[in-house]
């Protein structure tokens, strides 16, 4: 059996996890490339207006796998510790792609901690009910989580090395965004690249050790909500006397991410930062004149000794 | 005979450039509409230009071009320097005024906002995806009030109590607009309210959590509103100096940069005589298709735009050279 992931929501943050267990489990996997102009206008017309830029990227992604596999993976996150809360994007994407393309086989698994289902029990039922059996779901479910956990410390150790490094003549930014927008190839890459190619060494907020960073944003807002957002609120405060800037790339209309963007603004000071809001019409030249005008800042004060101002 | 440095600032709506000589002496200046043909605009900021030029013992040896439209026109100027116009401006208002701590500019279609500290930018921010309280949405709120843009901030100074208006969106702010029309509010009480929604939501957005110490320099079109530059004294609580030669900062800043760069290069005038034609096209190479823009001089090839890869400007290229 051919099972289809969209590379699109958490793929980016799950794709280790879960391509490890579905072929251990001895499915074939098919991944839908990376996003283009076509997928993208795919998945607007097929999304409802109010969705944001990153439900309509799946639903482009998901139509793109159909006739390609056999069942198409999409998973419900709604709470991994009792309390918490996800986006209600990740709780909502199975329904709504059932919703959207009826025809299409989905197959899928929940997190719900408020309701007793965790990862582990929901993946493994998941493959059983595939026929899967219990032995084989369990030995890929140890194998999967392994594999996820070494590539996590792997991405946060490179990054950390970066962070650690003697510092270069050149401005050292801090890109802040969710995994499903900075390594989108339509949405972030072009940032991350257009970033690097002014000569900035960019660190992002996605390869960080994310234990610590929820366990840093909690204590930065006990009241933010999201645990995605806490992960990214509490890079903020890890990286931010390791560099020059922050760039915030915020999706339209996505209120955690205004909300944090907002926080930051007020909270952190001493450090310039500048917010990207980038919706499916967003021309990349206005983005250019704020990364290069930022850029230019942060060499500036570089060059004259502002590099920590007050506060820092 | 003085080296002179040409800077060419070309926004959505307007089009500017001066020659700024060596020693610092603005040699020369010019500034019209755009009419959405920005070529165009540039060939006949150029023939003034050089007419001014002309008298004097300035030689132009090096370009720079700012705005929106600065790639284009740096290619068809060859220029020396193209950047942005945010670090231009700053430029530009530092070589007048070498004390600015803050930079306020609402032009056509965006406004921002730029924190200086000993001369040196160290903070800005810009509007985002909204266009709420520029340039455009006074005056599209002008016409309907049946007033003309220029006399707008006139009528605000007469007002002495000011309506509030909800400056948020330009939706609610039409809405809310008509309404206190409609109940029988003055309407230089509703022009006032307008200019303090506009400023609040400058500074509520564009300027929020920013430092904003004086002195303060004002710029764009809509410095050129008494009603607004009151409105921003009265709730910044600081004097906010608006320049009579403001509209040309960002060219005087990229002259500066042009000049700072230490690269010379030929320039002539005679750059007007050519015919430059910009072509649209969709790349088709892959499903991104992107929208490729180049430029052809006297119909060859001269540069090329959009693409996200190499190909959509090879297919420009070769598409031009068959033609």
């Amino acid at each position: 059996m051919r099972i289809g992931l969209p590379r699109a929501l958490l793929y980016h943050k799950y794709h280790m996890l879960w391509t490890t267990f579905l072929e251990e489990c001895g499915f074939t996997t098919v991944v839908s490339p990376p996003t283009n102009r076509g997928i993208l206008e795919r998945g607007v017309s097929l999304a409802v207006d109010e969705s944001c830029l990153p439900m309509k990227v799946l639903l482009g992604h998901i139509e793109a796998l159909a006739g390609r596999c056999d069942a198409v993976f999409v998973p419900r996150q709604e709470a991994f510790e009792r309390g918490e809360h996800l986006c209600v994007k990740f709780m909502g994407a199975y329904d709504i792609v059932r919703n959207t393309i009826p025809e299409l086989r989905l197959i899928t698994y929940d997190v719900n901690a408020d309701h007793g289902v965790d990862e582990r029990r929901s993946m493994i039922a998941m493959a059983r009910s595939l026929g899967v059996p219990a032995r084989v779901a369990r030995r890929a479910y140890v194998l999967a989580e392994a594999a996820q956990h070494a590539h996590e410390v792997e991405l946060a150790r490179l990054q950390q090395s970066v962070a650690d490094s003697p510092r270069s003549d050149d401005v050292r930014i801090l890109v802040v965004g969710h995994s499903y927008n900075l390594a989108d190839e339509l949405i972030g890459a072009p940032i991350l690249g257009y970033l690097r190619t002014l000569g900035a060494e960019v660190v992002t907020s996605d390869e960080v050790d994310k234990a610590l960073a929820r366990r840093t944003g909690a204590g930065m807002s006990p009241t933010m909500k999201w645990r995605y957002n806490k992960e990214l609120l509490g890079s903020v405060e890890l990286y931010r006397d390791m560099v020059d800037g922050i760039v915030f790339v915020v999706t339209f209309p996505c209120g955690p991410d205004s909300l944090m963007a907002e926080l930051c603004a007020r909270r952190v000071t001493g450090i310039p930062m500048t917010t990207l809001v980038l919706d499916e019409l967003a021309g990349e030249a206005g983005t250019r004149t704020r990364l290069e005008s930022f850029v230019d800042i942060l060499r500036e004060r570089r060059r004259r000794g502002h590099v920590r101002a007050v506060g820092a | 005979m003085r080296k002179g440095y040409l800077g060419v600032d070309i926004g959505s709506i307007s089009t500017k450039a001066v020659v700024v000589a060596e020693d610092g002496d603005i040699v020369a200046s010019a500034y019209l509409w755009t009419e959405g043909n920005p070529i165009g605009a540039v060939k006949r900021v150029l023939s003034e230009i050089e007419g001014q030029v002309a008298g004097t013992d300035v030689r132009v040896v090096a370009v720079g071009t700012t705005g929106s439209a600065r790639e284009l026109i740096g290619s068809v100027l060859g220029a020396q320097v193209v950047k942005n116009e945010i670090t231009a401006h700053a430029m530009g208002t530092l070589s007048m005024h070498p004390d600015v701590r803050t930079i306020f500019e609402i032009g056509g279609q965006d406004s921002k906002i730029i924190v200086l500290r000993d001369g040196v930018p160290v903070d800005y921010a810009m509007n985002t995806l909204c266009a709420a309280g520029t340039g455009s949405f006074l005056s599209s709120q002008a016409r309907r009030l049946g007033i003309p843009v220029e006399e707008f901030g006139d009528y605000a100074l007469r007002s002495t109590r000011p309506t509030k208006i909800a400056g948020r969106c330009t939706v609610f702010a039409e809405s809310d607009l008509v309404h206190k029309a409609q109940i029988g509010y003055a309407i230089e009480d509703i022009v006032a309210g307008l200019c303090n929604a506009i400023v609040n939501n400058y500074l509520n957005n564009v300027g929020k959590g920013k430092e904003i110490e004086p002195p303060i320099v004002f710029q764009g079109g809509v410095s050129k509103n008494v009603g607004v530059v009151e409105a921003f004294k009265r709730l910044t609580g600081h004097d906010v100096i608006v320049d009579e030669v403001g509209h040309l900062m960002g060219a005087v800043g990229i002259a500066l940069l042009a000049k700072s760069s230490g690269l010379e290069g030929d320039f002539d005038f005679a750059v007007r005589e050519f015919e430059f034609q910009t072509m649209g096209d969709e790349c088709g190479g892959c499903a991104n298709n992107c929208e490729v823009v180049y430029v052809l001089r006297d119909g060859e090839f001269l540069d090329g735009w959009g693409a996200r890869c190499g190909t959509g400007i090879e297919r420009a290229r070769t598409a031009s050279a068959g033609r």
